[in-house]
């Protein structure tokens, strides 16, 4: 059981730490020349950490709009992640529950984060056991078996199409993206979806398909199912084989 | 039936079994995990890595990592265990590690004597320990805690510090403290040693000399950087000085054979640098070790 007085050593200086207020290290016995050491040496881990997960996102805000928004990330948030390659998401969380979109007045900050730590997350998410699969097939009436390795996210503005000087409130919309992990060289790949291919793709991971995907879609978008267009649907399928989005066809056991 | 061992399994025993003390070891960096997978320039005797910064991790890192794994010994060295944090441990976090550990069959597990979480927050740097008799006690149950559930020896490595926090102590006597209390290893880390001796004006030498040298499993080696005329950081960002390297000899002659690791985790240079340093401690070691065998 420690002393109240060593409880207070810890927590002051984990507390100076995190905010740089003098006046809290003040309260410490220890070297008070040589304290601010240590609020460098941890805030530019997290820092340092910060700018090299989100790259754009500092590259578009002022200086002083960084540094506030990682100070209270910083001093007001408890990181919980022990690996602090992990931590960039909580920060991403943060920004949004704290609608410094509004507060910096960039309504597709929130956006912004989400896509860049995507990538970071496809990029380093662990590895998915490959389903087996069947390379022949019929597109339509047989169950499409995907790479496990991807995510599909909804934006609300194109972060991923536009320069981020070039986004404007006009852009508000419906974005779909795809981000996937290539199964050779294990790189991030983003491929910009509609929204009937983004249904299309969660309705495979749904085990649907594909005619029963586009009678469901037409009945949901009261769509007349003879105006689709079969023909574009199936290239976007062979674009998504030709990637190892989709593998190929479920396999159906054989039943003795 | 097979009556035989599987090649693949005696190779796993033969890696498992393979020994490490005496030998120098790199601590494994993504900046230059290509090229030292692509080449042989840098030959170290086994490989160590942070278990934080690859557990959960799949993809193009993760084949970095098995192509380690598979060829060279592997120790491990903790930078979240914040073994010295008033916080109760993390079982999740242990659970995770003892998986890992066992995953890269891991042949010797360490962390370092500091904090790095404070009232639920983790600040991801290695934060000095009050000097006090109550964090001695504190320490060292949570040590044996892990100790007992990860089911090996850990070794605690003497961290470098700025100032003492609230101290009732000098730094040797809680460091022996909390080793003798514990009933564990250390991981003797020379430079800071050396660090915290210019820091905090002491003898190094002595400081070695006091130590409960029996339980020293394992070195670090690293460089450091000086930043005004009474402070040095522990970078691990320059190149080893030569009193770094006096120490060191200093230190194994004390010593039996263990393994030794070179740290580089800033300014990294060629690999054809980090190798000449490997060369430089190997040849430390060979002169002072094999003279003892003899």
């Amino acid at each position: 059981m420690l002393k109240d007085s060593t409880y207070k050593a810890y927590s002051g200086l984990a507390k100076y730490c995190r905010t740089g207020n003098l006046d809290d290290a003040k309260k410490l016995d220890v070297r008070q020349d040589r304290i601010h050491h240590y609020r460098r040496l941890v805030f530019n881990i997290t820092n340092g950490t910060l700018k090299q997960a989100y790259p754009i996102t500092y590259k578009l805000l002022t200086e002083n709009q960084w540094l506030e928004l990682v100070n209270d990330f910083f001093q007001n948030h408890d990181a919980q992640e022990y690996r602090v390659w992990m931590m960039p998401k909580e920060f991403y969380l943060f920004a949004q529950e704290k609608n410094y979109a509004d507060k910096f007045n960039i309504p597709f900050l929130d956006d912004l984060l989400l896509f860049e730590w995507i990538e970071i997350e496809v990029h380093t998410m662990p590895d998915e056991e490959f389903p087996v699969f069947n390379n022949e097939g019929n597109y339509w009436t047989d169950q499409l078996i995907l790479n496990p390795e991807y995510r599909l996210l909804q934006l609300a503005f194109p972060v991923h199409t536009k320069k981020t000087l070039e986004i404007s409130e006009k852009d508000r919309g419906n974005y779909f993206l795809l981000a996937y992990r290539e199964i050779e060289n294990k790189g991030v790949q983003f491929m910009n979806l509609s929204v009937l291919y983004a249904y299309i793709l969660e309705q495979i991971e749904e085990g649907l398909s594909l005619n029963e995907i586009i009678k469901t879609f037409c009945e949901l978008t009261n769509t007349d199912i003879l105006n689709v267009d079969t023909n574009e649907i199936e290239g976007f399928i062979q674009k998504l084989v030709n990637k190892n989005v989709v593998f190929g066809f479920k396999k159906v056991e054989a039943n003795y | 039936m097979i009556y035989y061992k599987p090649f693949f399994v005696i190779f796993v025993m033969m890696q498992s079994t393979m020994e490490v003390n005496g030998k120098v070891g790199i601590g494994f960096r993504r900046e230059f995990a290509s090229d030292f997978i692509n080449s042989d320039v840098l030959k170290p005797g086994f490989v160590e890595f942070s278990p934080e910064n690859w557990i959960g991790m799949g993809g193009f890192w993760k084949k970095k990592l098995d192509v380690i794994v598979e060829n060279y010994p592997v120790v491990c060295h903790s930078l979240a265990m914040s073994i010295g944090s008033p916080d109760d441990l993390d079982m999740n976090y242990l659970r995770d590690i003892k998986q890992f550990l066992s995953d890269v069959n891991c042949q010797m597990y360490s962390f370092h004597l500091s904090f790095a979480k404070c009232d639920n927050a983790h600040l991801y740097e290695l934060l000095p320990i009050p000097f006090t008799e109550d964090a001695i006690k504190h320490v060292a149950n949570k040590i044996r805690i892990v100790q007992d559930f990860l089911e090996r020896p850990i070794a605690i490595e003497n961290s470098s510090y700025y100032t003492p926090l609230a101290p009732e102590m000098e730094e040797i006597e809680f460091v022996n403290s909390v080793m003798q209390e514990a009933n564990c290893k250390m991981l003797l880390d020379v430079n800071n040693v050396y660090v915290n001796a210019f820091n905090h004006k002491y003898d190094a030498e002595k400081y070695i000399s006091e130590l409960d040298l029996e339980r020293v499993m394992y070195i670090h080696m690293a460089g450091h950087t000086q930043v005004s005329e009474d402070t040095i950081i522990d970078t691990h960002g320059e190149p080893i000085i030569d009193p770094v390297y006096d120490l060191f000899e200093f230190a194994i002659k004390k010593l039996p054979p263990v393994p030794i690791l070179l740290e580089r985790d800033f300014n990294i240079p060629k690999l054809a640098e980090l190798q000449q340093e490997v060369s430089a401690l190997q040849t430390i070691v060979n002169k002072v070790w094999s003279l003892e065998k003899k």
